[in-house]
């Protein structure tokens, strides 16, 4: 059955093809996903070939190996991004561990560059000398090019690693709660299983051929070590390895007929503590799956697989390209091709005829953006703070407004205030 | 009008069941020739190319564990276990019996299988210059 062409709308996207003169930092990376530091990190704009940092400090980003300089440098105000720049997919918290730095968040938008943070494990509670290192994605077009591994010591990012492999635009790239294995989903059908060793040496784990489609996103269970990733196939698939041999399977999937999606499954996120997960489509639709139980027990159905809890439907009226479960409120922001940031909580009292929880939109920001949202992501501690990425070239921060800590029944007046960078 | 069993017109009552069954068998003949000899050419070409990917694969193993033989200590851990596993399962691959219902399966596998070892050993992207790419569509994203 043909699919239901919802996505195709001429948008900023194309930019790059038809201006080759803007595709300054040849493009090697698409900005395609906010994810949070935990770390007190730095603003980042992006300025042509220069990134600049709104912090306290300042902070320098090489790629070396290809020549280019991201500089980071610090500006007091500087406003707005040039135009030409490429679309931003994508925002980045970067981390910068300077001791004393303001609150503050860092984003890589327009230029490409995708930081995804990990947390060195020895330099846990060493705040002053922790070792940052960052997946970045590779970059769209003909030539399939590596995942470069980036590594922020003291003041400066070099890259120190360089993931070959995949065939086509890297998607999606994710580090698991240890720290110590990488997933990266590509075009190409295939998740890449990654494990870090000393020395900043990165080896195949495994590579998970199980999508028929595309894999859009993949993302790790916040505690167990189970990678769960969403595809152009409609499907969502669970994985997880078996016994000890570097054996990663399938071991469920939560396809159409699961009550799953029925169309492109573009991101998926967990709550803070693993229970429930929430996935976004392309059919309009939220998804939210209970996902408490170990699916490795039951290989497909039965007592360890995870079960659907609720559709949110109706409020979207265009893909919904981004999800995020934020750790400190609980609420899920979604990002949609309407140009809308949403924001949804928990039912307080769920309906009696399911006895299953609900949840229903308290915020909206319409044209949150002029374009197609392409990512949400919550700040890791501050549970106002969102931030946004879209096709009209900017990254967002918003500030949620209007509400207490706890669930509000009925949410009044929650309102955004949103701050360019 | 005759009291035998057997009418003259008989036969033609089953005229139309006479053409049919001698279509059909024709038909029948035919096709099998005809299949016979296409099935020999697609036989020939895939057979072809499997039989030099895997060649390919086996060649590249063998030269691996070779080196191995000589230098134990060449490539990281998981690298000299992985060349030991797909050794064994190249081996185990029903190269010769095309009917087996799990050749394909059995062909991917090993061919994932490929792509993590190259990637161990840092040959990556080490391929079998015949196999088949997807089509890129430049309109996905």
């Amino acid at each position: 059955m043909p699919k239901k062409l919802t996505k195709p709308r001429p948008r900023a996207r194309f930019y790059p093809y038809l201006i080759p003169a803007f595709y300054k930092i040849s493009s090697y990376l698409t900005v395609l996903e906010v994810i949070h530091s935990e770390k007190e990190p730095a603003y980042v704009s992006p300025r042509c070939k220069k990134l600049n940092l709104y912090s306290e400090g300042a902070t320098t980003l090489k790629k070396l190996h290809s020549g280019v300089t991201l500089t980071l440098r610090t500006r007091a105000s500087d406003g707005g991004s040039s135009p030409g720049l490429k679309p931003a997919r994508g925002a980045v918290l970067g981390g910068a561990q300077r001791p004393g730095m303001e609150r503050g968040m860092g984003t890589f938008g327009g230029c490409p560059g995708l930081l995804q943070r990990r947390q060195d494990r020895e330099s846990v509670g060493q705040r002053s000398r922790a070792r940052h290192q960052m997946g970045l994605q590779g970059h769209p077009g003909g030539v399939a090019p590596p995942d470069s591994i980036w590594e922020q010591t003291g003041g400066e990012f070099e890259c120190v690693a360089s993931l070959e492999g995949h065939e086509n635009e890297v998607k999606s790239v994710a580090w698991n709660a240890g720290g110590n294995l990488l997933a990266t989903c590509s075009r190409d059908k295939s998740v890449w299983i990654w494990e870090a060793q000393p020395g900043n040496e990165y080896e195949c784990v495994s590579v998970l051929q199980g999508h028929s489609q595309d894999v859009k996103m993949v993302r790790w269970h916040p505690t167990r070590d189970l990678l769960v990733s969403a595809s152009y196939d409609d499907t969502i698939k669970v994985w997880a390895e078996d016994g000890d041999e570097d054996d990663w399977r399938c071991v469920q999937t939560l396809s159409s007929a699961a009550q799953g999606h029925t169309s492109t499954v573009w991101g998926v996120a967990f709550d803070s503590t693993g229970d429930r997960m929430v996935s976004c489509s392309d059919d309009l639709t939220l998804k939210v799956w209970d996902t408490h139980t170990d699916p490795t027990t039951s290989m497909g159905a039965g007592a360890g697989a995870w079960k659907h809890v609720s559709t949110i439907s109706g409020y979207h009226e265009r893909t919904i390209f981004s999800v995020d479960w934020s750790r400190m409120n609980g609420l899920i922001a979604s990002a949609s091709g309407d140009d809308a940031i949403r924001i949804f909580a928990d039912d307080e009292e769920p309906p009696s005829t399911t006895g299953q929880p609900t949840f229903s939109q308290v915020a909206k920001k319409e044209k949150a953006h002029s374009t197609d949202v392409n990512c949400v992501r919550w700040h890791p501690t501050d549970p106002r703070l969102l931030a946004s990425a879209s096709d009209d070239m900017c990254v967002k921060i918003w500030e949620l407004r209007g509400r207490s800590e706890s669930f509000p029944n009925g949410g009044s007046a929650n309102g955004s205030k949103d701050v360019h960078l | 009008m005759s009291g035998s069993s057997r009418d003259i017109f008989d036969s033609s009552l089953d005229l139309e069941r006479e053409h049919l069954d001698r279509g059909y068998a024709e038909g029948l003949r035919d096709g099998q020739t005809e299949g016979l000899k296409e099935g020999r050419e697609v036989g020939l070409k895939s057979g072809f190319e499997i039989g030099e990917e895997v060649g390919f694969y086996s060649g590249c193993v063998e030269i691996w564990s070779k080196a191995l033989e000589t230098d134990g200590t060449l490539f990281s851990a998981r690298g000299r276990k992985s060349i030991h596993t797909f050794s064994q399962q190249l081996a185990a691959f029903p190269l010769k019996e095309p009917q087996n219902e799990q050749y394909d399966s059995l062909l991917k596998q090993l061919r994932t299988r490929w792509k993590v070892l190259t990637s161990l050993l840092g040959v990556a992207p080490l391929e079998y210059p015949g196999y088949p790419r997807g089509e890129e569509d430049p309109t996905s994203f």
